[in-house]
Order: structure tokens, then sequence, then C-alpha cells
């Protein structure tokens, strides 16, 4: 197999896994089923001891939680809310990155200087304290995760665009596309296809990748510390539920609940979305 | 002193998995003489010479061969190394290393790449005479010496590699390789890069150099020119190396223009 | 860029970001539709609000508020709690919660300093790589929440013991040390920046003079490793505002997270100034190390720092 074949695989994978994402994002209900308590599990006094596991509630098909709602809802309510906003942030750390890269190749010294002083300074402060103080001064009302992914998306492109700019000065930078021209190729072939498509692509698109997963993570995250601290959170409205509450109903199953399922659920899900980044880093691979 | 034997090497074979990379390769090196090794490029000259210092990196490596340092002793440096593969080789690494940059020393091609670019000459040149074998009283004046004696002036120890024209960063690696005081010194390619007017200049350097201080000169070259001027005595390495004594050379030919 | 000027931006970034994050948050506080002093004194729910405005410096605008409140941090008071405890001086929490982000840091610090010398020295073998980068890609958060299930199992609600304290930030600690990809960042960032350096020419050359290769390539990726610490101190600093919360360690970063939660801007503001503090305290130890390395390991700054990486 040549090694383009072998790219094409991950592709399909990582586009499969994108689109399906987004198109369940794009199916999920408003508002989840209300509870139907004989869709739980019973201990032998009658008790609620937790949810009923996969498959066993026809249509249901990722259990329920304790009040009988069925959980690929909740696993639906959360897609919709990480897939738009990762792949936004995603593609404007793909945009930095290649910013960078094209500039270190234009040889614009004064633009370098002012990207890499932006880079310093971005990078300056831990990402999760500025995203926290972000979530405090957002409009009460507004909760979104959109703004919240670009925060991370442009206090993460510091590293994307130094990587992208190392490997465009690597290439030779002005002189490589000097050389080029030397040859004939227009400015706007060498740049979008000599220097981003041909070169700067594996490192663009691995850190596009990487911030697209740290979103949906970060959501998982912030909506996490929300739950545990019995608050809304700050990136989905009170009528949504995000895979976090996956992951929090999954923990109580270390308690004693019926709620494994939950967590595996919620590691299936974070399993999806660590292949799904890792898939577009192997079909951008360099030749 | 001068005509002393400083080393032997003989029946040097290295090989990869799919070739012989160095076989059947024998040189000899004199006290105050010159030996070339001449060959094509690729034919193992650059090899052949790192082998003298003990220095292998190449896997499985070395095959057959024996390598002495006569003044030091008349042991086989190589003993226990030939089909060992890298872990034998690395341990030959550093078991010669008290003799690399000390007994024996490198002017690599291309100096301005082959010196550490954060450091300045200066610093180069101390460390390098800190492995000579009696230290100097002053590291300063030993330093401004050395630049003396290869053509530089003092203030270029304050220099970095980055800051010297090619000729004197030659001149640099020049210096820093003559530095210790060794006893045999390899000169790889010394004229690579540079013009025909710097290239006779480095040469003459490095004989006279080599020549005052009684030093066993290796010269790597593929200039016929200097080896015939030059050489005491030619290895050729490769199947088709040239023969730089043979007066029938034929002529380059000459290309059609388009 | 010219060599001067990253380590010039480090140094006045260091100095102006505890000055400027405070007065971002300030000013975005104004910009809040509503009245700040609502946010303590909620109308209907609490009278005297005006004055209560003027007691909290609140009356007279975000600049005031801004150099009342800056002048009072320089003497380490950071005023009072807005909701969180009801007007309790900050200062006494901030206190008590650093020692506890800081030993967390420090632990989760062991793993990436011990990650990142085997990779410097060559002793961690690039077979080895795949489970850096499987464990990596396991987010905090749920690492975390199976440290806080393993130690509420094992210890359950027991209190006065410092057994389940040592374990929760051990626990966390290596958790920061390792999940998001932090340990496998160590590993191969430094072993990809001491590999692009060992197969420069010179290095090999060098190996020729019979000297070694960690003696000349080391000062040469000093700057580039400098900066790789820095982004990984950030990173586990990041990461402990998260574990913090899951693990239930009383840090600094929980205490952001509580005071936001809360709208308490009185902690908020601390914590970050202590957050900006020591990032700024990173910046100046990054910008001296390399002017240092530049000036006395290399002896010339010179077309060196222009090349440093961050």
């Amino acid at each position: 197999m040549t090694r383009r074949t072998n790219r094409l695989p991950w592709l399909v994978v990582a586009l499969l896994l994108l689109g399906g994402l987004i198109v369940t994002g794009m199916w999920a209900p408003e508002f989840v089923d209300p509870p139907i308590l004989e869709n739980v599990a019973k201990d032998e006094y009658g008790t609620t001891v937790g949810g009923l596991g996969f498959f066993q509630v026809p249509g249901a098909w990722l259990g329920t939680n304790e009040y009988g709602v069925p959980l690929h809802q909740f696993a639906a309510q959360g897609a919709s809310i990480v897939a738009l906003p990762a792949a936004i942030a995603g593609m404007l750390v793909m945009a930095l990155a290649t910013l960078s890269g094209l500039v270190r190749c234009a040889d614009v010294p004064w633009l370098d200087t002012v990207l890499q002083v932006f880079g310093e300074l971005t990078g300056a402060l831990p990402r999760m304290v500025v995203v926290v103080v972000v979530s405090l001064l957002l409009p009460y009302d507004y909760k979104y995760l959109l703004p919240i992914a670009l925060v991370w998306a442009v206090l993460a492109s510091p590293a994307a665009m130094d990587e992208a700019a190392a490997s465009a000065g690597r290439l030779g930078g002005a002189r490589f596309v000097e050389a080029l021209r030397a040859h004939g190729f227009s400015a706007t072939r060498i740049y979008l296809y000599h220097v981003v498509w041909m070169n700067l692509r594996p490192v663009i698109v691995r850190q596009g990748a990487e911030v697209m997963m740290q979103v949906v993570f970060l959501e998982i995250a912030l909506s996490y510390l929300a739950l545990a601290s019995n608050s809304p959170s700050f990136t989905h409205a009170e009528n949504m539920h995000s895979w976090a509450e996956l992951l929090y109903l999954g923990y109580s199953a270390f308690l004693g609940r019926e709620m494994g399922h939950a967590l595996i659920a919620s590691l299936i899900l974070v399993a999806i979305t660590a292949v799904m980044a890792q898939s577009f880093r192997f079909a951008a691979r360099a030749r | 002193m001068s005509g002393e034997t400083l080393l032997t090497l003989d029946d040097l074979a290295i090989r990869t998995p799919d070739r012989f990379l160095v076989d059947g390769v024998a040189a000899t090196v004199f006290a105050g003489q010159v030996t070339a090794i001449v060959g094509h490029s690729g034919s193992g000259k650059s090899l052949s010479a790192r082998a003298c210092m003990g220095v292998l990196d190449v896997s499985p490596g070395l095959v057959r061969g024996v390598l002495r340092y006569p003044q030091i002793d008349q042991s086989n440096l190589f003993e226990g190394v030939h089909n060992q593969g890298m872990r034998a080789q690395r341990r030959l690494m550093r078991a010669t290393r008290k003799y690399r940059g000390g007994y024996v020393t490198y002017s690599p091609q291309s100096a301005s790449s082959a010196l550490n670019p954060g450091r300045t000459i200066g610093h180069q040149l101390a460390i390098a005479i800190g492995r000579r074998e009696s230290r100097p009283n002053s590291v300063i004046t030993a330093i401004r010496d050395v630049l003396a004696e290869v053509g530089l002036p003092p203030r270029a120890s304050a220099a970095l590699p980055g800051e010297l024209s090619g000729g004197m960063a030659q001149r640099a690696a020049l210096a820093i390789a003559i530095a210790p005081q060794p006893r045999i010194m390899i000169a790889d390619e010394p004229e690579t890069g540079l013009d025909p007017v710097l290239r006779r200049v480095v040469n003459e350097l490095m004989l006279k150099v080599a020549e005052y201080h009684g030093v066993g000169l290796m010269l790597i070259s593929h200039n016929m020119d200097t080896v015939r001027r030059c050489a005491d005595h030619v290895v050729r390495v490769g199947h088709d190396a040239p023969d730089p004594l043979a007066t029938d050379t034929p002529a380059p030919k000459r290309r059609e223009a388009p | 860029m010219k060599w001067w000027m990253r380590p010039l931006v480090r140094l006045l970034a260091a100095i102006l970001l505890p000055l400027f994050v405070p007065a971002i948050i300030t000013g975005a506080l104004w910009a809040l539709p509503g009245d700040p002093a609502s946010i303590i004194c909620p109308p209907g729910a609490c009278d005297g609000g005006e004055a209560l405005a003027a007691r909290w410096d609140l009356d007279q605008g975000p600049l005031h508020y801004y150099s009342v409140w800056m002048s009072n941090a320089a003497t380490g008071d950071f005023g009072r709690s807005w909701t969180l405890m009801s007007g309790s001086p900050v200062y006494d929490e901030i206190v008590a919660s650093i020692p506890y982000t800081a030993m967390l840091v420090g632990l989760a610090l062991v793993p990436l300093m011990f990650g990142t010398l085997m990779a410097a020295l060559g002793w961690l073998p690039k077979s080895l790589d795949y489970l850096w980068q499987l464990v990596g890609l396991l987010p905090a958060v749920i690492l975390a929440l199976l440290v806080a299930a393993y130690v509420t199992i094992t210890w359950g609600a027991t209190f006065g013991d410092w057994r389940p304290v040592a374990l929760r930030l051990v626990l966390g600690g290596l958790v920061l040390g390792v999940a998001d990809g932090a340990l496998a960042g160590a590993v191969m960032g430094t072993r990809s920046v001491f590999e692009e350096e060992v197969k420069q020419r010179y290095v090999q050359i060098a190996l020729l003079r019979g000297e070694s290769v960690l003696s000349n390539a080391l000062p040469n990726v000093l700057p580039a490793m400098i900066g790789q610490m820095r982004g990984r101190v950030l990173h586990v600093l990041s990461g402990a505002v998260v574990v913090e919360v899951v693990v239930g360690i009383p840090g600094l970063g929980k205490l952001l997270w509580d005071g936001t939660l809360k709208q308490d801007f009185g902690f908020v503001l601390a914590a970050t100034f202590v957050f900006a503090m020591f990032s700024g305290a990173l910046m100046f130890t990054q910008a001296l190390s390399e002017i240092a390395v530049a000036l006395y390991v290399r002896r010339s700054p010179r077309g060196v720092l222009a090349e440093v990486q961050p």
C-alpha cells in the first residue's frame, strides 16, 4: 500500500466521526423525554438503585438514568453542544497557524514580530484561568460554548503558530518561495499548494484536530465542575444535557448505584472524540 | 621525531547490511609527513578517517581491521569490535575518546557549519587548548598565539562562527585542530567551498603548521593537484579511485551548446 | 525579530500582567448589565445598596475601584468576599489555598521532570511513545474523577485524617502530570528538541574532537527547554483548576471556581491576581534565563536569541 493510500482510511474515519457528531447534534431533541419510572433499576424493596443498562429498554440503546430518561438523548444533546463550537475553534487555530506559516514565507518581518508578540501575550496565563474568568464575564443568560471555545482557540493558537512558522522556516521561508517563482509558479499556487498544502498541512491539521478535541474535553470539564458544584453550566442552557452529565451519573456507580453503563457511555464518547482527532492527525501526515 | 609512525591502519572493512562501504583500506601516518586519502565521492574516505579516530557509526559496521597508535601502545584498538555491532562500536568510541581532540584532531570541511554556532572562537579554542598534555600558563596568550599561526587577528576570538567568512572559519577550524598540539591531524577536504586563491592559502597554511609542529597530516582530498603537490604518501579508497600520479588523465569533456 | 525583543516583551509582560488582569476584570465587571453593587446586595433582597457601594468603593466607577484595589493589594489586602463568605477578608482564604496548589503543581512536575530528563538523556525508547500518547489522550477530568472515587471509597467522609488529604494531593498531582498530554508533551517535546540539535553537524564534529554531545548541545537547547518548561508549568496550573474541584483539594483553582460560580468578584480578582503574579514570575524567569544564557554561556547575544523558540 502506498503512503497516499494509507492516509485515506484515516481521513474517512475522521470525516465520518466528525460528520456523525454534527448530524447527531442536529438531530438532538430540544428537551429530553420526561421521567419514565418503569425504566429504572429497582432492588427487592422497590427502591430505585439506578438506571437500566445498554439495550435493556427498547429504544434506549445507551440505557437510562435513574428517572428512566434514555441516555442516548443526553449523548445527542451533548453532541449538539460541542460539535459546531469545537469545529469552529479548530478552524480558527488552523487559520491562525496558516497565517503564521505564510507570513514566515512571505518574509514580512514586522508582521512576523507582531504575531510572535501576540503569541507571547496570549500564552502568558494558564488557559483554564482565562476561560473561567471569561465564563464569569459572559452575560448570565448567554449560555453557549462558542465564545469559550473561541477564547480557548485563541489561547491555544501560539503553539500552533510557532510550529507552523518553524515548519515554514525549515522550508527556507522566502528563499523557498523565490526558488519556486524562478520555476515559473504563480505566487498563489506557491503559497496555497506548495507551502500550505504540501508542507504545512500536517502541522495545521494536527493542531486544529487537537484543539477540537480539547474544546470537547473543556466542555466536559466545565460542565462537570458545574454539576459537582450543583450549579448551572456556563456552556449550555439548562434544558440541555452535556456529556459531562453521563460522566457525573457514571460516578455514582462507584458509590453503589447501577449507573456503570453511563460511565462506559461517557468513556466511549470521549474515546470517539480522541479517535476522531487522531484520525485527522494520521490523515494529514507528511508524505 | 620526523618519520615516526604515528598511526597504522590495516585492512579496514566496514559494511552496511547491503554492501561494503570500505573494503581493505590501509594507511600509515608518519610524523611531519602528509598521507593523502583519495577517492571519488562516497568511496569511504571520511568513513575511513573517522575509523582512524575510533568513530564508527554504521551498523553492522566493522568487519575487519587493525588500528594502532604505535607511539602510545601496540594494541589493536579494534580488538573485540569486529562483527559485534553498534554496542561494541560505542564501546570503542568511549575507549578512544581520550585520544580524540588531543593525540589526534580533526579539521572539518565547510567549517562554518562545523563549529558550535553558540560559542565564540575563543571559547572553542580554550576547550581545545585544555586538552593539551601540559596546560599553558596563560590560556589567553595561547589562544592569541594559535590565532596568529593561522593568520587570524586576536579579535577573532570574540567572534561567533556565523560572523566569520568562509575562509576565516576554515582557518578557525584549523586553529582548533592544532590548538591541542596533536600528533596527528586529519584534514577532511579543507578546500571545500573555498575559492581557488583561498584554497591554496588554506592548504599551504596546513602544510606549514603540520611541518612546523611535526604533526602527521592525513589529508582527505579529491583535488589531484593538491595531492600531487603535497602528499608524501597516497592511499586510494574505492575501486575506481583516481591515481594522482597518472599523467594521462583524460581531458574534461566539452559540453555541447544547447 | 531582533534578539532582545523577545526577552524584553517577556519582561514587560511579566511586570504588566498583574496590573493588566485585574484591570480587565474590573472593566468587564462594569461592562456587565446592572450595578456591580447589586451583585453583593441584590435589590429586593437587601437594603442600603448605596451605602454598601460607598463602603466597597463601587460608587465611583471602575478606575477608582481598580486603583483602590491595586493599592490595597500591594499591601496584602485583597478586599472582602462579595457573596461566598459575605464580607470576610479574602486574603486569609487565598493564603490558605496557595500551599495546596503549590504542592499539587510541585507533585505534578515530578513525572514531568522525570520524563524530560529521561528523554533528554535518550533513555526512553521511541517504542513507548504510543503509551505516553495514549495516556495523554485521557482528559484530566476523567482521571481526577477516578481519583476522587478511589479516595472516597477508601476513606469515605473521614475528617481530621491527613492520609486522604495526602492521597488526594499525590494522586491529583500524578493526574496533572500525566493527563491532557502533559507527560507525552514533555517527553516528545524534549526529545525532538535534543534530536534536532544533536543532528546538527557541529555536534557530530564535536564528537570527533573528543567533546561530549551534552556539553555542546545543552547550552544551545537551553532557551527552548526553558520555554517548554514554562509552557508545562502553565499547562499544569491550568489543569489544577479542574483537578482541585473534582478531587476536592482546597487550592487556589477551587477558590477561583467557587468565586466564579457565585459571582464573587472579591475572590475572582484576588485569585486571578495571584495567578497573574505567578505567570509573570515564570515569564520573568524565562526572560532572565535567556539573557543569562546568551551573555554568559554563549558570551554573545547576537544572532542567538533571534532564533530562540518559546
